[in-house]
């Protein structure tokens, strides 16, 4: 993919390479820094000062995206992926690996290493609005009768395989709130999954049910679907091409 | 502060003031429910007094035979920092009361939830619909009469 | 049906074939006419489940409908049932972005009720209580208004801050959100020095974190452009709608319950009371703003000054005794007994009390003919009027500008819907 780079050495295995186009990319931010911003920040320096200033950010700066892309191949490695080469080119770094990772799980998990919410270690994403892209279901807070409607509305358009977490105490059972527009307890009208307890349940206790929904999966003690179990579709036949 | 409301309430309308009693330091005020929207009309145009802000609209059960139902107003007076509450009261088998969005539109919704919970119909309101409840619900639930559990079946639930 | 085709127009013939025997409107082109759009109960904009049924003239808004009542608990016939102390920690389900000045207005309003008044260590914790949630509030409201506009960064800062405060929180309270902390008479238990330097130190450092957020959005030309302007009600509609709190501080109207109507010890304090010209949605958030840093100064007196003593009043048939003399005593035995199971003793009467929530005026209304348990309780919630006015603010703005109004208003479903 990069055709012109220069070798600069190996890092832990890993060859750090710079691209002919990262010198583009390094001349604009020292002569931004140089010539513009620092001028303006402090006055009363010297030319030179102001240009070694900018080279020094400038290799800083990089220094910091080349950590960050060994974090990327670190992880990558750890998955049984072996990493080739990073190249720091005109838009950032880029780390490079020669074998297709062998589950999506790592392809996924390599790309969120950075800094990234809570959740997405667990491998699950940012929470989605849209039911049509979701798997799994949270229904948080109490349900009333008149939101019950609705409520089913959206776990109608899920997509098959799907779940359902019910979080806290008014969900679950109703709670504290044994009144007249309160419904005793999501199950009475959706197949639930998981309970999580609490009225509010602590984030750890949502974060620990997710991982206990996943081990509950994994060992296939529920179906997400009405077709069968996770990964096999019985009524599914390959279709044939049409021949003319 | 009280008094003087109270005054002026007794000189503007004299026989329509059926009741006042003072607790606590706030002042209620008893008027029959076809003098409710001259009430709250005087006691918001009034110069001095200048109860400009409706705080709140509700209902009351009292669950005696006559005079079942009572309707409260609090109102709050931006100018002179001051409260008073209105009250009147209906019958159960006619709960009709003025409506006085004319005067502050806030009471639009407050009487529409004291429709939903009471079943008390307000005459010329522009949009007298259940707010809290489904619409097609028929009970009135804040009544004493209402289970705290509800009545089973009254409210739609989807199937499993 | 093929013989009158070229007599029909060519938009009908459009919108037949849409038909079909199944159909059951009839279909107007979205084109010529105004078009309905729901935005219904479950959206991520629309803070918690409120229904917006909105009108648009293409991407104008010609008119809107709000529709509430989707989180109904049922809570003032809950009340009927319960004692006055069982009510307590529902109180905190009502404005659930800051459970302690719920806490803190349903106890006031029941000594009033009562006629008892709590002592002055239990006053200023209370007071201190009711700030501290206030700040909570309205950090979150900084938090989606900015999330509303597209700064992502501005709600994972103040979600920091507010991070902080739970721990406050859960060390003085036991909870981190559900608290439950005031009592009849006084409060659940005393604040620890350590509950008491962390507190502290979460002020002192407050103004610094707090203008770390504010130089994100407060020039930020995108963001002032889409406040600036837009959700524009006038100060005669907004007391005619009965909007209170920042919302009618942002229209010029100088009305604060803490300065009008003192409660608590606000009368001996040294505030101002944050009022801005405007009544757009950029007033609202720069009310909310300088709310926040008016808190931070009363919290600060409130440390320096707060007396040491007891916090329960010593009213033996309406105050819950202290736990180690129910235990150790006969009478104290007896009263807790009785307040528990047949309710605190209240006199025949009705009263109203409001305080200055983060919302706008939070109050409570008793009838009580004597028994334990009230015979009606209202909740004036603010959140419930502030969404009436939204109609009136959604005049002629375009359809993306709802999700700034909406955040402006900052409404809470729990306290609208009851």
């Amino acid at each position: 993919m990069f055709r012109g780079s220069i070798k600069l050495g190996t890092i832990l295995g890993i060859t750090i390479r710079l691209d002919y186009s990262w010198f583009i990319i390094f001349f604009l931010i020292t002569w931004s820094l140089s010539a513009h911003r620092l001028p303006a920040l402090y006055p009363d320096w010297t030319p030179a000062t102001y240009w070694i200033l900018g080279i020094i950010t400038s290799i800083l700066f990089f220094t910091s995206v080349l950590i960050h892309e060994m974090a990327h191949s670190l992880v990558a490695r750890r998955h049984g992926i072996p990493i080739n080469n990073i190249t720091l080119f005109i838009f950032g770094g880029a780390a490079q690996i020669t074998q297709e990772p062998k589950q999506a799980k790592d392809e996924f998990m390599m790309a969120f290493a950075g800094p990234r919410f809570d959740s997405s270690r667990f491998g699950s994403e940012v929470f989605r609005f849209s039911p049509r892209q979701a798997d799994v279901m949270i229904v948080a807070g109490t349900t009333t009768y008149k939101m019950a409607r609705v409520v089913r509305k959206i776990y109608d358009q899920m997509p098959d395989p799907k779940w359902v977490i019910a979080m806290g105490a008014c969900t679950s059972s109703g709670g504290m709130y044994r009144t007249y527009s309160v419904v005793q307890g999501i199950d009475q009208f959706l197949p639930v999954d998981l309970y999580v307890a609490g009225c509010p349940p602590r984030p750890d206790n949502l974060l620990h049910a997710l991982m206990t929904l996943q081990q509950k999966i994994q060992r296939r003690e529920s179906k997400g679907s009405t077709l069968g179990l996770v990964g096999e579709f019985p009524h599914h036949k390959p279709k044939s091409p049409i021949v003319a | 502060m009280n008094v003087r409301t109270l005054e002026k309430l007794n000189k503007q309308f004299g026989s329509s003031v059926l009741e006042s009693s003072e607790f606590r330091g706030e002042l209620t005020v008893v008027v029959p429910a076809d003098k409710i929207v001259e009430v709250c009309r005087f006691l918001k145009e009034d110069p001095d007094l200048r109860f400009d802000l409706l705080a709140d609209l509700f209902g009351l059960d009292m669950y005696t035979p006559v005079k079942r139902f009572g309707v409260v107003y609090n109102l709050y007076s931006l100018k002179n920092h001051h409260r008073i509450r209105i009250k009147t009261f209906v019958e159960e088998n006619h709960p009709h009361v003025q409506t006085v969005t004319g005067v502050w539109s806030t009471a639009n919704w407050h009487e529409r939830e004291t429709f939903d919970m009471f079943g008390i119909i307000f005459d010329g309101h522009p949009d007298l619909r259940r707010i809290y409840m489904p619409d097609e619900f028929e009970h009135h639930p804040l009544r004493k009469d209402f289970p705290l559990m509800g009545i089973p079946g009254s409210l739609y639930l989807p199937k499993k | 049906m093929e013989t009158a085709t070229h007599d029909i127009p060519r938009k009908t013939r459009i919108l037949q074939a849409l038909e079909d025997q199944n159909t059951s409107v009839s279909f107007v082109d979205p084109l010529e006419n105004d078009v309905i759009l729901n935005m219904g109960p479950q959206h991520p904009a629309t803070h918690g489940v409120l229904r917006l049924l909105v009108r648009l003239d293409g991407e104008t808004v010609t008119g809107c409908v709000p529709e509430v009542g989707y989180l109904h608990r049922g809570y003032e016939k809950l009340a009927e049932n319960c004692t006055y102390h069982e009510f307590i920690p529902h109180t905190d389900r009502l404005d659930y972005l800051s459970p302690l000045a719920n806490n803190v207005a349903y106890v006031l309003a029941v000594e009033k009720l009562l006629g008892i008044e709590a002592p002055p260590r239990a006053q200023y914790l209370r007071t201190i209580i009711a700030e501290l949630a206030r700040i909570s509030s309205h950090l979150m409201m900084m938090g989606s208004i900015g999330m509303d506009v597209g700064a992502l960064t501005v709600w994972m800062w103040t979600f920091r801050e507010r991070e902080k405060l739970y721990d406050i929180f859960e060390l003085l309270v036991g909870a981190r959100f559900t608290t439950s902390y005031t009592r009849i008479g006084g409060l659940a238990h005393d604040m620890t020095p350590e509950a008491e330097k962390m507190i502290r130190a979460f002020i002192d450092e407050f103004p610094a974190n707090l203008e770390e957020s504010e130089k994100l959005i407060n020039k930020n030309r995108i963001f002032i452009e889409r406040t600036d302007g837009v959700g524009v009600i006038s100060r005669e509609e907004a007391i005619d709608l009965g909007v209170t709190g920042p919302c009618l501080r942002a229209c010029g109207v100088n009305q604060d319950l803490r300065r009008t109507n003192p409660y608590l010890v606000y009368d001996r304090l040294d505030f101002d009371v944050a009022v801005f010209d405007g009544g757009d949605s950029l007033a609202r958030y720069y009310v909310r703003l300088q709310e926040m840093k008016e808190s931070q100064k009363i919290v600060i007196q409130l440390l320096d000054k707060i007396p040491k003593g007891e916090i329960h009043a010593l009213k033996p048939k309406k105050v819950l005794p202290r736990k180690e003399r129910v235990y150790t005593r006969m009478e104290e035995l007896i009263h807790d007994f009785m307040i528990v199971n047949f309710g605190v003793d209240p006199p025949v009467g009705e009263i109203y009390h409001a305080v200055e929530a983060s919302k706008g005026e939070l109050g409570f209304y008793f009838y009580s003919n004597g028994d334990g348990h009230p015979w009606r309780m209202k909740i004036r919630s603010p959140s419930f009027v502030n969404i009436q006015a939204l109609p009136a603010m959604l005049r002629n703005v375009m359809i993306s500008d709802v999700v700034a109004i909406i955040g402006s208003l900052d409404p809470v479903m729990g306290e609208a819907d009851k």
